[in-house]
């Protein structure tokens, strides 16, 4: 599993990846004096283990010269985090103005310009390659930038839907330019230097980038949770998900999916409370029908249940896109789709009810537009009740 | 507590030894004064006992009175049986006997002090089952407070302890009468790093003794003598077959303790026992048989082969390779054949070292040692701290300390957390030798190093002056560092261990491990999960955590299976725990790799804390050959698909490890023999393992593209433009996990099959065809009538014409089977769908074991 910077065993022994064996030992005995000696004896255990070090060194700052990774790192360590917010940055400041701020690094122990710093991680990937330069990242890799996006999102001062989403929408493109191959050559060159063995095996970095894929999904998750209303949660989900469907490409950034995957189960409940209330909906209008209820009084009942579809369905939606996207079936839509196709059925063949029959057709095949096995089958069943539709005038004229 | 005391509880010799902070003593047997004492027990009809040396010589004229190689057996549902003293003995008793044995060796100061700590050793291949049953063992033997440790950890510890060029890589090879273990180690300064150990359960040097018996000594036998052609099946025999395994392993160590290429083994050995050796005809049987160098090594390779490959696996797992490791250390007494160790450095290419270590009875020196360290005051015989504090509270200053260490001098730091007096100033001073580290600045971080003089307590004052040299009262402010030969830093778990639970609700069975192998114990943690299923009050039901060890996880039931922890109905007061709520599983796995579990359940505000039961899990191989034979089977066919698929040189080495389950006859009895099969077959599915992981991708793609194909050749013309587009986005889907190498691959899959037979349940010859398998397969069910019925139904509803005329049909036209109208096809299937229904003989055995009870949040 990927891991915070700030949890990284490189961070908890101060230690760099260019630390000979003998080094790190001294270092987990220095550091176990001042703080947790479990914690450093843990990582001590990793970072001298050949194998098991992989996972600290991929989930850590490969490429960036040691000097600089502690400032980055000092840079989180002072940002405000969720809990600190009290000095909210205002916007990202160009540039040239951070430029004065600059100067305080190291000692830079001011939120404000931490967070600012720490924003300039989401600019667009020609603008941070001039911003890393100006901070001396002079080969910040796409590895190194996405763990340096997984630390901020977690200590973001503020979670709107917007920003989330931008934080979201950058780290997955960082994500698709991670290439194992180089990062293998990179950690192999620092190993040189440490005189610990060279990384061999290529699949050993890419389960571990999986690994970091799996602990970005969490990051993901913590960011929507913090969103506070289920509303613009999924605004957020919606925009990361609208962006990778303008993409050319067939298939969405493995990031997207996961974000998707992620929200999915903070709405679990939610659909499957409306899924209930649909249930239950549908059962009354049943009964309602078979007492001969007036129209009026029915009208207003299926109105309520086809609102609660379209709730229920703007939760779903950036699901059934997913899902769609990758060729899987939402059994959930699948079950709505169908208990109230099956009312709109039974109005028309018990009742008569062609009127409420269309309606509810029509709302569904709105509703379910995007998943076409649903949508083909609602407008057949709309057809034919049109052409009995049709029909019916017909004999009346 | 000043009494440690180590026990290698070994298959063929045991040793015990004691270490009093300052130097460690071997104890020797009471009569012999020998260093080792042999794991055998005679028992007459009397129930009195010998064990030892004693025992051991006259186990071949009495072998139903001898019970021997029992830690083979231990964690098994089996029996020793002795017939000739009519008894039926557990290993773990046998155990008992051993332990007993050895402790009484000690002097009665030691044995009943309360201040003795005892670490009996376990191989580093030992299953959980094996664990347990050796502590039950050492707690029935009545021995005092005791703890498990690793064997290589012990062998370690020794080593570190005898030599003191120790900075460096080095492989621990420890080839013992019944096992084999391997570690990989690091050290620096006295300091071991312990990055990964293996093993291998069944082999050792009892094996080797089992070679020779089998294909030298017998084979001259049978040509000379009237015998029968299998020796072990008739009882009369049972002599011959323990004086041929007696003389052949003591020829075996007379080889490796000696330049001579060659040696006799005498049958009957030494011994005038003649007159218990006659073949069927009633002649006596006395034979000098000529025993080289060179064919005991040709029949030895494959085992040794064996460790050698163990050993490089366990290198690939700690990601070193020869070049990074100096040394090789020989522990065991099979590793006195000079061959051998030839063989295994050359193979290795890592240099042997000749040590001072005596192979014998390093691992219970190494575990004496490694009783210093366990804190045996503490409830869970934690280990002891290696750091320390004293504290001044009011200035919330603090002086931490190195409180252990193997080095020469210890690192003493000042944490200063309020305000200190300008000015102050403090010294350490030590007691032992009055040396003084004279006055230093009193503020954060302010460092000092000290001394050790003497292996063992240094002890140490701390002093803190005020501006004007007026000291500050520290409540306590005695330091006491403990010096000790060695210091093994890490000790990595030795299997992974996990909870099968569902990856979701409703979803798929996985792993979830609770530690991996080589993870540093001991290992504290917390899995969040849910209940997958409703326990109320006071019911019968329960809600159980399958336990495995080992990382086979697409095929979680090939792991072992250490056992389950169960809450149940009757354990609850009130009320009722509900699908989806929360089990929040505490668990540690200790250093000796024992599992402690506690599952809390914060909505009925229950704490639910048991040891596992593991008593469902065990194996008694005196009677599963036949489920030994049959898992043989299973594994050879998924060896033979993937062999279709792929060329890969691991999978043919899988094969050959089946070897032995496949000689193996369904009434075999013999433990040894049987669990030497089981453990090929567990070889062979790690093997089969690797070999798929390694070409998971091709493997997956095949698969992939015969859906794919399949789809084009019979389904696309009848799909729906929506089926179609799912299909082909759910094939890229399946493609990019493929690329990914991530673990939902099965699911797509399953999920394009699901597809394809939606498609092709709507075409009326599918329909049909499946009726007519389904009817060909009349004798699988188990409701006949039902089934009859079914069948005349379904016959009736098609009706002879149509069964005719479809026929008739070229197979490549039966899909356009177009004259059968849409009702009887929708009938037909309902009857289809019904016959499915109908359980089948040997279908699947739902246990209790098949339902996952708990799934993952």
């Amino acid at each position: 599993m990927g891991m915070d910077l700030l949890q990284n065993p490189f961070y908890i022994l101060y230690a760099t990846q260019r630390d000979n064996r003998r080094r790190i030992m001294a270092l987990a005995e220095e550091r176990s004096l001042s703080s947790d000696a479990d914690k450093c004896m843990a990582a001590q255990a990793k970072l001298t283990n050949p194998r098991k070090r992989i996972s600290a060194e991929v989930a850590w700052l490969p490429g960036i010269v040691p000097e600089r990774v502690y400032d980055m790192l000092m840079l989180l360590e002072a940002s405000a985090g969720k809990h600190l917010a009290n000095d909210k940055p205002t916007a990202i400041a160009p540039i040239g103005l951070l430029s004065n701020s600059l100067s305080y690094l190291p000692n830079a122990r001011t939120y404000n310009v931490a967070d600012k710093i720490l924003d300039l991680l989401k600019l667009s990937e020609g603008d941070f390659t001039e911003i890393g330069a100006f901070l001396g990242i002079h080969a910040l890799t796409p590895l190194a930038r996405a763990n340096l996006l997984a630390a901020r999102m977690l200590r973001l001062p503020d979670y709107t839907h917007g920003v989330v989403a931008d934080w979201i929408r950058t780290i997955v493109q960082t994500f698709k330019n991670i290439n194992p191959s180089e990062v293998q050559a990179l950690l192999n060159t620092e190993r040189e230097a440490s005189g610990f063995p060279a990384i061999r095996e290529l699949s050993d970095i890419t389960s571990e980038i999986q690994n970091c894929r799996r602990y970005y999904q969490q990051i993901i998750k913590f960011a929507l949770d913090s969103i506070p209303s289920t509303k613009e949660r999924v605004k957020a989900v919606m925009t990361v998900v609208e962006s990778a469907t303008d993409s050319d490409t067939n298939h969405w950034p493995i990031l997207v999916e996961d974000t998707v995957d992620v929200y999915e189960k903070g709405a679990e409940a939610f659909l499957e409370t409306e899924v209930t209330n649909i249930e239950t909906q549908d059962k009354k209008i049943r009964i309602a029908a078979d007492e001969e209820v007036s129209d009026a009084a029915l009208t207003s009942m299926v109105d309520e249940l086809l609102q609660t579809v379209k709730d229920w369905d703007v939760i779903a939606q950036p699901i059934q896109l997913s899902m769609v996207k990758q060729g899987l079936r939402h059994n959930a839509s699948h079950d709505v789709a169908d208990r109230v196709r099956q009312l709109a059925i039974f109005l028309f063949n018990e009742y008569d009810k062609l009127y409420f029959s269309q309606k509810i057709l029509n709302v569904l095949r709105e509703v379910f537009t995007e998943i076409s096995e649903i949508a083909e089958r609602i407008t057949a069943d709309l057809e034919t009740l049109n052409r009995i539709a049709e029909r019916r005038e017909q004999q009346i004229f | 507590m000043s009494n440690f005391v180590g026990i290698d509880l070994g298959t063929t010799n045991s040793a015990i030894c004691s270490y009093d902070s300052m130097k460690i003593r071997i104890w020797k047997t009471k009569f012999e004064q020998n260093d080792v004492t042999p794991s055998v027990i005679y028992f007459d009809r009397r129930g009195r006992k010998q064990i030892g040396r004693s025992a051991y010589d006259i186990a071949p004229i009495y072998p139903n009175s001898c019970a021997m190689a029992f830690k083979r057996r231990m964690g098994e549902d089996t029996r020793i049986e002795l017939s000739s003293a009519n008894l039926l003995v557990t290993p773990e008793e046998c155990s008992v006997e051993i332990l007993k044995e050895l402790f009484s060796y000690l002097p009665e100061e030691i044995r009943k002090s309360s201040e003795t700590g005892t670490v009996v050793t376990v191989p580093a291949a030992f299953n959980q089952k094996a664990r347990n049953a050796t502590r039950q063992a050492a707690e029935m033997a009545g021995i005092g407070k005791v703890e498990l440790m690793q064997e290589p950890v012990a062998a370690v510890m020794s080593y570190m302890q005898r030599t003191s060029n120790t900075d460096g890589n080095f492989l621990v090879y420890d080839l013992g009468g019944g096992t084999f273990d391997v570690a990989i180690a690091q050290s620096t300064g006295g300091k071991v790093v312990l990055l990964a150990h293996g093993g291998i359960e069944v082999c050792g040097g009892r094996d080797f003794d089992r070679l020779i018996v089998n294909n030298i000594v017998l084979p001259l036998l049978h040509e000379k003598y009237d015998l029968p052609d299998d020796l072990r099946k008739d009882k009369i025999f049972e002599k011959l077959l323990g004086i041929a395994s007696y003389a052949a392993e003591r020829a075996k160590i007379e080889l490796s303790s000696t330049e001579e290429t060659e040696t006799i083994i005498e049958i009957p050995h030494r011994g005038d026992w003649s007159d218990h050796l006659q073949d069927l005809n009633g002649n006596e049987i006395f034979e000098e048989i000529p025993l080289q160098r060179e064919n005991i090594d040709k029949l030895i390779t494959e085992k040794i082969n064996d460790t050698i490959n163990c050993a490089r696996k366990t290198m690939e797992e700690c990601g070193v390779n020869s070049h990074d490791l100096d040394r090789i250390v020989w522990i065991g007494g099979p590793t006195h054949y000079k061959p051998l160790r030839d063989k295994v450095s050359s193979e290795l290419n890592i240099s042997g070292e000749i040590s001072n270590l005596n192979p014998m009875t390093a691992v219970a020196e190494g575990a004496s040692l490694f009783a210093e360290s366990i804190d045996w005051s503490s409830d869970d015989y934690k280990m002891k701290p290696t750091r320390g504090v004293i504290s001044h509270d009011e200035l919330a200053l603090s002086f931490n300390y190195t409180a252990r260490t193997s080095s020469d001098s210890s690192k003493i730091v000042v944490q200063v957390g309020g305000s200190v007096p300008p000015g102050a100033e403090f010294q350490v001073d030590s007691l032992d030798t009055g040396s003084t580290s004279g006055r230093i600045p009193l503020k954060n971080a302010a460092t000092v190093d000290v001394t050790l003089t003497k292996t063992g307590k240094n002890t140490f004052k701390v002093v803190a002056y005020d501006a004007v040299g007026e000291p500050i009262t520290i409540k306590q402010n005695e330091i006491i560092v403990t010096k000790t030969p060695a210091i093994v830093e890490t000790i990595p778990s030795s299997h992974s261990i996990a909870l099968e639970v569902l990856d979701k609700s409703g979803g798929r069975p996985i792993l979830a491990y609770l530690v991996r192998k080589n993870d540093p114990l001991p290992h504290k943690d917390i899995i969040a999960l849910k209940s997958n299923r409703k326990l109320e009050a006071g019911s019968d039901d329960s809600i159980k955590f399958f336990l495995w060890e080992g990382e086979f996880e697409d095929n979680i039931r090939a792991n072992e299976y250490i056992g389950d922890f169960k809450i149940v109905g009757a354990d609850l007061d009130y009320g009722a725990i509900s699908v989806g709520a929360d089990l929040i599983c505490n668990y540690e796995i200790k250093t000796s790799g024992e599992i402690r579990l506690k599952v809390d359940v914060p909505d009925i505000g229950g704490i639910f804390e048991e040891v596992y039961s593991a008593d469902e899990g065990k194996s008694d191989y005196t009677t599963n050959a036949g489920e030994v034979i049959e898992d043989g089977i299973i594994v050879r066919k998924s060896i033979e698909e993937i062999e279709k698929i792929v060329n890969e040189p691991k999978l043919d080495q899988a094969k050959r490890k089946l070897e032995a389950a496949n000689s193996l006859d369904s009434d075999e009895s013999d433990p040894e023999k049987v669990k030497e099969a089981k453990q090929g077959i567990t070889q062979a599915k790690e093997l089969l393992e690797e070999a798929s992981r390694k070409n998971r991708k091709k493997i997956r793609k095949t698969e992939l593209d015969t859906e794919l194909t399949f789809f084009d050749k019979h389904c696309r013309r009848h799909a729906k433009s929506a089926e179609e587009n799912a299909f082909d986005s759910l094939v890229e889907t399946a493609q990019r996990s493929i690329d990914n190498d991530d673990s939902n691959f099965d699911d797509y899959l399953n999920q394009l099959r699901a597809r394809i037979f939606e498609i092709l349940w709507r075409q009326p010859w599918f329909v049909i065809e499946n009726f007519k398998q389904l009817v060909s397969s009349s004798h699988s069910y188990t409701d006949k009538s039902h089934f009859e019925e079914l069948t005349m139904r379904g016959k009736q509803l098609l009706g002879s014409d149509i069964i005719r005329r479809y026929e008739e049909l070229p197979s490549g036209e039966k899909y356009q089977s177009a004259f059968i109208d849409d009702g009887t096809i929708e009938g037909l299937r309902d009857i289809v769908r019904d016959m499915m229904l109908i359980p089948r003989v040997g279908g699947s055995q739902t246990s209790a074991r098949d339902v996952v009870d708990v799934f993952k949040v």
